[in-house]
C-alpha cells in the first residue's frame, strides 16, 4: 500500500488489515494515525451541543430578513443614487452662478445704495437739500 | 464552482425533492428540510463560532437565509453542501464583525478560584480532568484561524466527506486533505507550546 492510499483511508475513516499492515512498516503513517486519533479526540472534548430554535423562531427570522431586504434595497437605492443627486446638485448651482441673471459679479445699483449709507430718499422727504438732482436719479445717490 | 467534484452529482441528493417543493412554494417542504438538516447546522454553528449564547440566533438566520435564497438555488450542487457553505459564510461574517475575545469558558478551578469544581465522589477527579480537557480543546480549538477550525469542525465534528468539505470551502480535493493535516499540525503545535508555557511556569498539566 501506498503511503498516499493509507492518507486517503485514514481521512475517510477507513480502518482494514492493509491499513495496520502499512503502520507498521511505515513511521510516517504510524505518526499521521497519531496525530489523527488524537485530533479526533480533541475535537470530540472540544464539541459543545446546543438545542436548534423551534421552527416558528426561523419564520420569524424569515419575516425579519424580508423586512430588511426591503429596507436596506431601499437605503441601497438612495446609496446608488446620492452621488447622481449631489452631482446635479452642484452642477446646477455652478450653471446658475454663471447666469447673469440671477447671479452676477457686478455690483448692482441696489448694492451700491447700500453702501451709500442711510437711506436718502426718505430723508429727502425730511430735508429739501436732499432732494434727486437729475430727473433719473431716483434714490437721490446721483450727486449734487 | 471549482472544488465540485463528479461524486457530488446531485442526482441522488436525498433532499432535492424537497427542495424542488420548496422552489414552487411549499413551506411544508422547507420545513421538513429544516427538521432534517437543523441539528447538524447547529453544530457546525456552535462548535466554529464557538458562542453558545449566539448560536440559536445564527441557525435562524441562516435558514432564514437559505429560504429566501431557495430561487438562486440550482441543484448542479447537492443541498447539503450548499446549505453548509451558506452557514460557514454565515458564521464567518458573523466572526468578522464581532472582534474576537479569548474563550471565556470557566469550567477549571485555574480559570475562576471561586468555583469548587472538586467534587466529594470518586468520580469527582473524572469529572474535573474531563472539565480540564474540555476546556484545553476548546482553547486549541480557537486558537486555530477560522480555515482551520472550519475544516476540523466540518471533517470530526459533522462527519462529511472530503467531497462535501471540497464543496462547503470551494477547496479540490487534494486541498481539503492537504488543509486537514496542515490545521492537525498546527493545533499539535499549539498543544505543546502550551505544555511547554506550563511546564515553565511550574503548573502541574
Amino acid at each position: 500500500m501506498r503511503c498516499q492510499d493509507f492518507q486517503d483511508r485514514l481521512e475517510r475513516r477507513w480502518d482494514d488489515f492493509q491499513m495496520r499492515a502499512h503502520t507498521e512498516e511505515c513511521p510516517a503513517c504510524q505518526e499521521r494515525l497519531a496525530l489523527v486519533n488524537w485530533s479526533r479526540q480533541v475535537m470530540l472534548a472540544a464539541e459543545q451541543n446546543v438545542t436548534p430554535p423551534a421552527m416558528a423562531a426561523v419564520w420569524a427570522a424569515v419575516r425579519r430578513a424580508t423586512n430588511t431586504s426591503w429596507e436596506f434595497s431601499l437605503t441601497r437605492s438612495f446609496r446608488r443614487l446620492a452621488p447622481y443627486l449631489v452631482a446635479v446638485t452642484v452642477l446646477f448651482i455652478v450653471v446658475a452662478a454663471f447666469q447673469p441673471g440671477i447671479v452676477t459679479s457686478r455690483p448692482s445699483r441696489y448694492a451700491s445704495a447700500l453702501a451709500a449709507g442711510p437711506d436718502t430718499k426718505v430723508a429727502s422727504v425730511l430735508d429739501p437739500d436732499l432732494a434727486p438732482q437729475k430727473p433719473g436719479d431716483v434714490l437721490g445717490i446721483g450727486g449734487r | 464552482m471549482s472544488g465540485v467534484l463528479p461524486e457530488l452529482a446531485a442526482a441522488d441528493d436525498p433532499d432535492l425533492a424537497l427542495v424542488l417543493r420548496v422552489q414552487q412554494g411549499d413551506a411544508a417542504a422547507f420545513e421538513e428540510l429544516y427538521y432534517r438538516h437543523q441539528a447538524g447546522v447547529s453544530r457546525m454553528v456552535a462548535n466554529f463560532v464557538r458562542y453558545p449564547e449566539v448560536v440559536p440566533d445564527l441557525v435562524q438566520e441562516i435558514f432564514a437565509k437559505v429560504y429566501l435564497r431557495f430561487d438562486s438555488y440550482s441543484p448542479r450542487l447537492p443541498f447539503r453542501p450548499w446549505l453548509y457553505r451558506v452557514a460557514s459564510n454565515h458564521c464567518l461574517d458573523f466572526l468578522r464583525h464581532r472582534r474576537r475575545q479569548p474563550l471565556q469558558v470557566s469550567t477549571t478551578m485555574e480559570d475562576d478560584p471561586t468555583r469548587e469544581w472538586t467534587l466529594p465522589d470518586p468520580a469527582g477527579e473524572r469529572m474535573q480532568a474531563r472539565l480540564v480537557a474540555r476546556d484545553l480543546a476548546g482553547k486549541l480549538l480557537l486558537e486555530l484561524s477560522p480555515r482551520d477550525r472550519m475544516l476540523l469542525v466540518l471533517k470530526e465534528i459533522n462527519e462529511l466527506s472530503l467531497e462535501e468539505i471540497g464543496a462547503i470551502t470551494g477547496l479540490r480535493l487534494s486541498a481539503v486533505k492537504v488543509g486537514l493535516f496542515r490545521a492537525r499540525k498546527r493545533m499539535l503545535e499549539k498543544y505543546r507550546k502550551s505544555e511547554r508555557e506550563l511546564e515553565r511556569r511550574g503548573k502541574p498539566q
